[in-house]
């Protein structure tokens, strides 16, 4: 008969003859603490077969363990009172199962089972490749996780509030709460798929851009010219439309702000700013009579011709309390429809976007 | 209270606010319970009859995937949908639930779902209860003629209760939302 399965247990003593002393077939080796476990773990020339361990043994915590522990050993974690922050974290870190004991009618018997489970059907260790796309996988996993959980939960009182009482801020904040959770998923797809997926369909210009407008500013949008129904994802070019008119309506200027423009490319403001939309036919003897431009234009202060390639890129702001998310996000859209996009001074003084090789339906 | 004949509905999720949410989606058309805790899920189970479990993936201490594998081991009879904020993996496969939401959902995408998953639900006893009547009407047509099982009255009504279900089974198939599945059903069939 070969010998038993081998088990690790680190936490307290108490807990671990309990494990013991379950219905587990496995032997198991009890270590108070994380250094003493991971000197046995040093020392011994049988590795266990899993590893029990509680999240604050005296002196170091389990996260430490893991960096030391072999990734072909599943590991999981029992921490004694944990929440979702330690559950998100382990299992960012490997641990193969979570399970709180204090939670369970019968924790020690839990873990015995659990520990038999994992030594029975050891899980594929997400960390053994640790290649590119495993990394992104994980690394999304992560950030949808611990952006789409507080976009329910305020989704959630949004929805319960409304049964107590009626305003119309709850539904600017429940469209607030929408339009970042469509921003999450968009971003997530980016980072998933390297670039942006889009499923092209026929969209009406005109009413993106009426949806895309901000309800709560005192801008004004002058639509100069019928817009027509163009080749594009409605999603997205909702997004496109949205940043660009943040842009101008957020970071435009009154006249008054001109003297700043060599500090600040894209000047704050908002109030007496009037953003105009248009059509731009291709020039008469152009390749590309199927397709049409679109320009957005304010009489902002404008973009300093010096900082306009600049102001597509990730991270670039022209203000202390811009993102610089957002017209980086407006290029990769272009990108991903294949058109182009370029910046200008608009008529008025302003900055004038002109989108072009849009496919006219 | 729970009205008569109404379907029962057991929430689970960690955040309170969010299952009581749920709850409020529901309520008009379900009786619901809210359960805080994998753990204190499986104690109402055990409890209680109910017809469908809307469980969190994540929670701390027990987690939804270790509350829906002792479902599947004691082997209850329900139907279970799983709520994530984790896109879905490949590993969903082997989950034994008969939906998967990922977080955030609506309203209406709830209510859809939760109606879709009684819908399949219906449509497994319609297609059990009709294999059997099916098998039984094998073998009463290769034990007598026609014009023998014409004449017993228990056999027509086999017959017209057949034609019931057939009609039951390709309407249940038209009332899914998603036609691909609808189709599919209706292959099946």
């Amino acid at each position: 008969m070969g010998s038993r399965d081998l088990s690790l247990y680190i936490g307290p003593i108490e807990m671990g003859s309990q494990i013991e002393a379950s219905e587990g077939t496995t032997e198991l080796v009890v270590r108070e603490t994380t250094t003493a476990g991971v000197r046995y773990l040093d020392d011994t020339e049988r590795s266990p077969d899993c590893i029990v361990t509680d999240h604050d043994p005296p002196e170091r915590d389990c996260f430490e363990l893991l960096d030391a522990v072999s990734p072909e050993i599943p590991v999981v974690l029992a921490p004694n009172g944990g929440n979702s922050s330690v559950a998100t974290r382990g299992l960012r870190a490997g641990v193969a199962t979570y399970l709180d004991p204090t939670t369970l009618d019968d924790g020690p018997a839990a873990l015995a089972a659990a520990v038999d489970r994992l030594v029975d059907e050891p899980p594929q260790q997400a960390h053994e490749a640790g290649s590119g796309d495993e990394r992104i996988e994980r690394f999304t996993n992560i950030v949808s996780h611990e952006l789409r959980s507080p976009i329910q939960t305020a989704k959630s009182g949004i929805d319960l509030a409304k049964t107590q009482c009626e305003s119309r801020y709850l539904d600017n904040v429940e469209e607030t709460i929408d339009q970042m959770d469509e921003l999450i998923d968009n971003l997530l797809d980016d980072i998933k798929h390297g670039e942006t997926t889009v499923e092209i369909e026929a969209v009406d210009l005109a009413v993106v851009v009426e949806e895309a407008w901000p309800e709560q500013t005192t801008a004004t949008l002058s639509v100069e010219s019928e817009l027509p129904t163009i080749e594009a994802e409605h999603t997205r070019l909702r997004q496109l439309l949205d940043n660009l008119f943040r842009n101008s309506v957020e970071h435009g200027s009154t006249s008054s702000q001109r003297e700043n423009r060599a500090d600040d490319s894209i000047q704050h403001g908002g109030d007496g700013i009037t953003v105009r939309v248009g059509r731009i036919d291709p020039p008469e003897r152009s390749d590309h009579t199927d397709s049409i431009g679109l320009y957005i234009g304010d009489d902002g202060s404008g973009i300093d011709p010096d900082h306009r390639e600049e102001v597509f890129e990730y991270g670039y702001s022209g203000s202390t309390d811009g993102t610089g998310f957002g017209l980086a996000i407006v290029d990769e859209i272009v990108d991903a429809f294949d058109w182009e996009i370029d910046v200008t001074e608009s008529p008025n003084g302003g900055a004038r976007f002109e989108l072009q090789n849009i496919k006219e339906i | 209270m729970t009205d008569e004949g109404r379907k029962t509905v057991l929430i689970v999720d960690d955040e309170e606010m969010v299952a009581e949410s749920y709850e409020l989606y529901l309520q008009d058309e379900y009786d619901t319970i809210v359960e805080l805790s994998g753990g204190a899920a499986l104690m109402e189970l055990d409890q209680r009859e109910v017809d469908l479990v809307l469980i969190d993936r994540r929670m701390p201490g027990m987690s939804g995937d270790v509350v829906i594998d002792h479902i599947d081991k004691w082997e209850m009879d329900f139907q279970v949908i799983m709520l994530t904020a984790v896109d879905p993996d490949i590993d969903i496969i082997d989950m034994p639930c008969d939906g998967y939401l990922t977080k955030p959902v609506s309203e209406d995408e709830l209510a859809d779902a939760v109606e879709r998953a009684f819908l399949i639900d219906h449509y497994e006893d319609l297609i059990a209860e009709y294999n059997q009547l099916s098998e039984k009407y094998e073998v009463l047509t290769s034990q007598f003629s026609a014009r023998e099982l014409d004449t017993k009255k228990r056999f027509t009504d086999l017959e017209a209760r057949m034609e019931e279900m057939e009609a039951d089974i390709a309407d249940t198939a038209d009332r899914f939302s998603d036609s691909k599945l609808s189709d599919a059903f209706r292959q099946l069939h």
